[in-house]
C-alpha cells in the first residue's frame, strides 16, 4: 500500500460494511458517549470543593471556627475523602434521589431544588417560544424580501440587540414599562395558584427581557437559512406551478431551512437558563438563579452542587433528545 | 378556437452582471399549435432555456424581460401578474433538468404533486390524491398508491424524472415543456424518458417545447424545429426540411458535427470553429458571424431580419447556405 | 447519434445580485476598528490620564452629565467621577475579554488540531471532554466557582478562557478535517514532513480565517459574561469599576438618576456591538473570498 493510499483511506474513515451494524454501532456510541458526558459533568460538580483553597469546612464555619467544627464538618459532609470515593457516595445517593442536606436551611437540596424549579423552568420556555414567536415570523417576511425596508430594519434592530446583554435589556424594560408607565410591576412573582393572569402580570416582564435577548440569534440564522433556500429549484418549479407565494414559504421553505434553527434553539435553552439567573436577581423571582445567588455567600456546597449538575444535566439530555428526534424533522435523515 | 396555442412575439431578455448586460434573448418569436412538438435547440447560453422559462413565468434575479406571451388568445402581460401566474400553472407544465433540484426534499411525492392541482383547479384533495395514482401509473410508477408518501430521494434519477412529469402533468396542461429533461439522467434512462414524453404529448394531444442541446433527442421526436444561437433563433422549420436542407450556416455546421454511421473509417469530424459567443460581448450584428464560414462584411452591422425562404420556415441570415454556394458558382 | 453542445456541468452560474449597503458596511467596519483602537488606548493609558481616582468622592453625589458644574460625566451615588470610572471600566471589560480569549484560543486550536489529525482514541476523549464542558453554562459555572473561590480578573480570565475552549476545538476540528483531505496535505506527507510541520505549517494557516473572526465575537460574549457577573454582585469585587456593577448600582435610582445605568449601558452595547461588527465583517470577508 503506497503513502497516497494509506492516507486515502485513514481520511475517508471507512465505513463498516453492513448497514444496521453501522446503525447499531451509531447508536451505542452515542450512548456511550452520553454516559461518559454525564459521568463528567455530575463529577466536575463534586470535584467542586477541590478548588477550594483550604477544606470547605473551614470556609463554611469562617475563620473562627475551632479545628475541632472543622473535622467534625469535613467529616459530616465526607470532604475529608478522596473524590472518587466521595463521588460514589454522591452518585449512590443521587440515584435515590437524595442529593445532600442544604447548610443554610437544613432542608433537603432536592425538596428546595423542586420548590424553585417551576419559576426558571416557566420564565425559560416561555421566553424560548416568544423568542421564537417573534423570530419565526420576522424571518420568513424579511427573507422573502430581502433588502426591502422591512428587512433592513428587523435586521437592523436584531444586530443591535444581539449587542444588548441581558441585564441591560431588563434594567430598561423595568424602566419604561414599570416605573415610567407603571404598567406592569418593577419585581416579585405570583404563583400559578394565584391566577395565570396574575402571574402573567408578574412574569411577562422578565420573559420579554430574555426573549429580546435570545430572538436575533434564532431571526438571524432562520432569515440566512430562508434565503438560501428560495434560491433552491424546488421553490421555482413551485412558483412556475403558480402556488401562491405565502403558500410556498409555509410548505416547501420553511421545514427545510429550520434544521439549524432547532438545533439552535437547544443549546439556547442553556444559554437561557444562565440568563434566567441575571433576571431573577433583576426581578426578584424566586428560582433556581436567585437560590444560586443566595448560596453562595452562605458557602451552601450541597446546594450549589444540586443546581450545577441540575441544569446541566438537562441541558445534556435535551440536546441528546433533539440530536435523537433530528431524524423525525428530515427525511433524508430516515433510513429505509 | 385557433389553431395557435402559444405565440411568443418579441421575447427579450437582459440580464445585468458585474461586466455590464448580458442580453440572454435578443428579440425571439416563436409560435406553438396544438398537439404541435417544438424542439428547441442550441448550445449552452444560447437563449434556449432562458425562452423556456420566460415563457413559464421564471426569471433569473434582476433580469429585465419584454415582449409578448401569448397562450391560447390570452396575452399574459396584460393581466395581473396573479391571474398570470394562476393560468400559466394551470395551463402549462414543465419539467427541469435536474429532478433532485426540482423536488422539494423534505416534502413527500404526494403533496408535491397535487398541490398545484388542489390549487389551480380547486379539486378536492381526494380527488387529487386518486388523480395522482392515475397519473405515477401513467408515467411508468409500478405500486404508485403506496408511494406518494415517499419522499424524493427514495427514487431512483430515472423515477425521480418521471415524478416530475407526474407533477407537470397535474393540471391537465395543454402545453408542456420539457427543459434539457433528460440531460442529468443516464443514456439508457434517457431514452425510456424522451419516449414517455412522446407517448404522453400524443396520447394527451399535449403541445410540447422540447428544450435539448442534443439534435438527437429533436430529431425523430419533432414536428418541427427552432435553432437557436446567441440569443436569437436563427433558423425554424418543419424538422424534416430543416435537418434535410439547412439555410443557416450554423445549423448546417451542426449538422456536419455529428459523426455518422455510414462514413468512411478514420474520415475526420466537421468541428465548428470558435467558442460559444460571450452574450455580454455580443456586438451589434449577427451573433455568429465571428464563426461562419460564410460571413461577409454586411453581417457585422445589424442583426439579419426574420425572412421565410420558404412557406413555413423562418431564418435570419444574409447569407445562407444555398445562396452562397450559387453565388459561386455564378462567375 | 449523439451531438453534445454543452456540458450539462458547466451550465451558467447564477447571476448573483451585486451586494448592496458595501459602503455603509465598510464605514460600520471602520467605526468599529476605531472604537475598539480608541479603548485599547485607554485602557493603555488609563493611569497616565488626569482624572481623578476611581473610588475617592470629587463632589456632589449624583451631579447629572453635561450640567455645567463637577466633571463633565457627572458624578455617581457617592460622589465620583463616572467619566473616570467609565475609563477604567473598559481596561476590566477588555483585559477578561481579550485575555481569555487568548487562553481559549490558545488550548482550543491545539486540541482541535490534535484531534483532527490523530482521529481514533484521542480524538473520542476530547470530544467527550468538549461536550461536558459545553453542558454547562458559563454564567452557572462561575456562580459556582465565585461559592468556591473569590473573584478577580485573573480568576474570571482562567475560568473563561477554560469554558470557551470547546467551540474552538470543534471549530478548528471541522476546518483542520477539511484541509486534511486536500492534496497538498498528501503532499506534503509524501515529501517526509513530519508531524509538527504539516500541523503548524500546513494545516494551522489554512485553517485559522474562521477561528480569528470567531475569536472576535468570542471576547465580545465573554464581556457581556463579565457584566453579568459584576451586575450579579459576583464579579470583580468593590471598588473596581466593572461596567455590570456600576449598571446594579444605578438601578436602585432608576427614576432621579437614569444616566447611572445609561452611561455604562451605552459603554458596554458600544463595545460589544464593535466586537460583533468586526466579527461579522471577517465572517462575511471569509464567505465571500476576499471581498467584502
Amino acid at each position: 500500500m503506497t503513502v497516497l493510499q494509506r492516507e486515502r483511506a485513514r481520511v475517508s474513515n471507512i465505513r463498516p460494511r453492513s448497514h444496521t451494524l453501522h446503525r447499531l454501532r451509531s447508536i451505542g456510541g452515542r450512548a456511550l458517549h452520553l454516559v461518559a458526558v454525564l459521568v463528567l459533568v455530575t463529577l466536575a460538580g463534586t470535584a467542586l470543593t477541590d478548588l477550594m483553597p483550604g477544606s470547605p469546612a473551614s470556609i463554611i464555619l469562617g475563620p473562627t471556627a475551632s479545628d475541632e467544627a472543622i473535622a467534625a464538618l469535613n467529616a459530616e459532609y465526607g470532604y475529608d475523602q478522596p473524590l472518587l470515593l466521595r463521588y460514589l457516595q454522591w452518585l449512590g445517593n443521587a440515584i435515590t434521589g437524595d442529593l445532600g442536606v442544604s447548610i443554610q436551611s437544613n432542608q433537603p437540596v432536592v425538596e428546595v431544588l423542586l420548590q424553585r424549579l417551576p419559576v426558571t423552568l416557566e420564565l425559560t420556555v416561555l421566553a424560548l417560544l416568544l423568542s421564537l414567536a417573534i423570530a419565526i415570523p420576522a424571518a420568513v417576511y424579511a427573507a422573502s424580501r430581502e433588502n426591502s425596508m422591512f428587512d433592513r430594519i428587523v435586521s437592523g434592530l436584531a444586530s443591535g440587540f444581539m449587542s444588548v446583554p441581558v441585564f441591560v435589556i431588563g434594567v430598561l424594560l423595568v424602566y419604561v414599562l414599570g416605573v415610567a408607565t407603571r404598567w406592569f410591576p418593577v419585581a416579585g412573582w405570583a404563583p400559578l395558584s394565584s391566577g395565570l393572569a396574575e402571574n402573567l402580570h408578574f412574569v411577562f416582564v422578565p420573559v420579554l427581557a430574555l426573549a429580546l435577548g435570545e430572538f436575533p440569534a434564532f431571526y438571524r440564522l432562520l432569515r440566512s437559512d430562508v434565503i438560501s433556500t428560495l434560491r433552491e429549484d424546488f421553490v421555482q418549479t413551485a412558483t412556475v406551478r403558480g402556488m401562491p407565494r405565502g403558500y410556498i414559504l409555509r410548505r416547501h421553505v420553511l421545514r427545510p431551512s429550520s434544521f439549524s434553527l432547532i438545533t439552535v434553539a437547544a443549546v439556547a435553552f442553556g444559554r437561557l437558563l444562565a440568563g434566567s439567573v441575571v433576571v431573577e436577581s433583576l426581578f426578584a423571582l424566586p428560582g433556581l438563579g436567585s437560590l444560586a445567588l443566595q448560596s453562595i455567600p452562605a458557602k451552601d456546597i450541597p446546594m450549589i452542587q444540586g443546581i450545577v449538575v441540575l441544569v446541566a444535566v438537562t441541558y445534556v439530555l435535551i440536546n441528546a433528545v433533539v440530536d435523537a428526534t433530528y431524524a423525525l424533522l428530515d427525511p433524508r435523515m430516515r433510513r429505509i | 378556437m385557433s389553431d395557435v396555442l402559444l405565440e411568443v412575439t418579441g421575447a427579450r431578455c437582459e440580464i445585468p452582471t458585474a461586466r455590464g448586460d448580458v442580453i440572454a434573448l435578443g428579440g425571439v418569436d416563436l409560435t406553438v399549435r396544438r398537439g404541435e412538438i417544438v424542439g428547441l435547440v442550441g448550445e449552452s447560453g444560447s437563449g434556449k432555456s432562458t425562452l423556456a422559462k420566460l415563457i413559464v413565468g421564471a426569471k433569473a434575479p434582476g433580469a429585465r424581460i419584454s415582449g409578448r406571451v401569448v397562450l391560447d388568445g390570452e396575452d399574459l402581460e396584460s393581466v395581473k401578474p396573479e391571474t398570470a401566474r394562476g393560468i400559466r400553472g394551470r395551463r402549462i407544465g414543465i419539467v427541469f433538468q435536474d429532478p433532485m433540484m426540482a423536488l422539494n426534499p423534505v416534502v413527500p411525492i404526494g403533496r408535491q404533486i397535487t398541490e398545484a392541482a388542489v390549487h389551480n383547479r380547486g379539486i378536492t384533495r381526494e380527488q387529487a390524491r386518486a388523480e395522482a395514482v392515475e397519473l405515477l401509473s401513467q408515467v411508468g410508477i409500478p405500486d404508485a398508491a403506496s408511494r406518494l408518501r415517499h419522499y424524493p430521494h427514495q427514487f431512483s434519477g430515472g423515477l425521480r424524472q418521471r415524478v416530475t412529469i407526474a407533477m407537470a402533468l397535474a393540471c391537465d396542461p395543454d402545453l408542456l415543456i420539457a427543459d434539457e429533461a433528460t440531460t442529468a439522467l443516464d443514456v439508457t434512462v434517457q431514452r425510456q424518458i424522451l419516449d414517455l414524453l412522446s407517448r404522453l404529448a400524443l396520447e394527451r394531444s399535449l403541445a410540447m417545447i422540447m428544450v435539448s442541446h442534443d439534435l438527437s433527442v429533436i430529431a425523430g421526436r419533432t414536428h418541427t424545429t427552432a435553432v437557436m444561437y446567441g440569443g436569437i433563433i436563427v433558423e425554424s422549420g418543419p424538422t424534416a426540411a430543416v435537418f434535410d436542407a439547412p439555410q443557416h450556416p450554423y445549423t448546417k455546421a451542426l449538422l456536419e458535427a455529428i459523426p455518422r454511421i455510414d462514413a468512411p473509417p478514420h474520415s475526420r469530424l466537421t468541428a465548428i470553429p470558435g467558442n460559444p459567443p460571450d452574450l455580454s460581448r455580443l456586438g451589434t450584428g449577427c451573433p455568429f458571424a465571428a464563426r461562419c464560414a460564410n460571413a461577409q462584411p454586411d453581417c457585422l452591422p445589424v442583426v439579419p431580419p426574420v425572412t421565410h425562404p420558404v412557406a413555413d420556415r423562418t431564418l435570419r441570415c444574409y447569407h445562407p447556405v444555398d445562396s452562397f454556394a450559387d453565388a459561386r458558382k455564378a462567375p | 447519434m449523439t451531438v453534445t453542445l454543452e456540458d450539462p456541468a458547466t451550465r451558467p452560474a447564477r447571476t448573483s445580485r451585486p451586494p448592496r449597503f458595501t459602503l455603509t458596511r465598510r464605514v460600520g467596519f471602520m467605526l468599529a476598528v476605531a472604537w475598539i483602537a480608541l479603548l485599547t488606548l485607554l485602557a493603555l493609558v488609563a493611569d497616565l490620564l488626569p482624572i481623578p481616582a476611581i473610588d475617592e468622592p470629587v463632589g456632589g453625589p449624583s451631579i447629572p452629565p453635561f450640567s455645567g458644574e463637577g466633571p463633565l460625566l457627572g458624578t455617581d451615588a457617592i460622589g465620583r467621577d463616572i467619566a473616570s470610572r467609565l475609563i477604567h471600566g473598559v481596561r476590566i471589560s477588555l483585559a477578561v475579554g481579550v485575555g481569555a480569549t487568548a487562553i481559549a484560543v490558545v488550548v482550543g486550536v491545539l486540541l482541535g488540531l490534535l484531534a483532527a489529525y490523530t482521529r481514533g482514541a484521542v480524538e473520542r476523549i476530547i470530544n467527550v471532554l468538549t461536550d461536558t464542558v459545553l453542558s454547562f453554562p458559563p454564567l452557572l459555572l462561575l456562580l459556582a466557582l465565585a461559592t468556591v473561590v473569590t473573584p478577580g480578573v485573573p480568576t474570571l480570565v482562567i475560568a473563561l478562557g477554560f469554558l470557551f475552549v470547546p467551540p474552538f476545538v470543534r471549530l478548528t476540528r471541522a476546518a483542520a478535517l477539511s484541509q486534511l483531505g486536500r492534496d497538498y496535505i498528501t503532499a506534503a506527507r509524501s515529501l517526509g514532513a513530519g508531524h509538527a510541520r504539516i500541523l503548524f505549517r500546513e494545516l494551522l494557516p489554512n485553517s485559522i480565517q474562521p477561528i480569528i473572526s470567531y475569536s472576535v465575537v468570542v471576547v465580545a460574549l465573554i464581556i457581556v459574561i463579565e457584566g453579568s457577573l459584576s451586575f450579579l454582585g459576583v464579579g470583580v469585587p468593590a471598588p473596581a469599576p466593572s461596567w455590570g456593577s456600576m449598571i446594579a448600582s444605578g438601578k436602585d435610582n432608576l427614576t432621579r438618576a437614569p444616566y447611572l445605568v445609561i452611561a455604562p449601558s451605552l459603554m458596554i452595547f458600544l463595545t460589544v456591538f464593535a466586537f460583533n461588527t468586526i466579527g461579522d465583517h471577517l465572517r462575511r470577508r471569509i464567505a465571500t473570498g476576499g471581498e467584502s
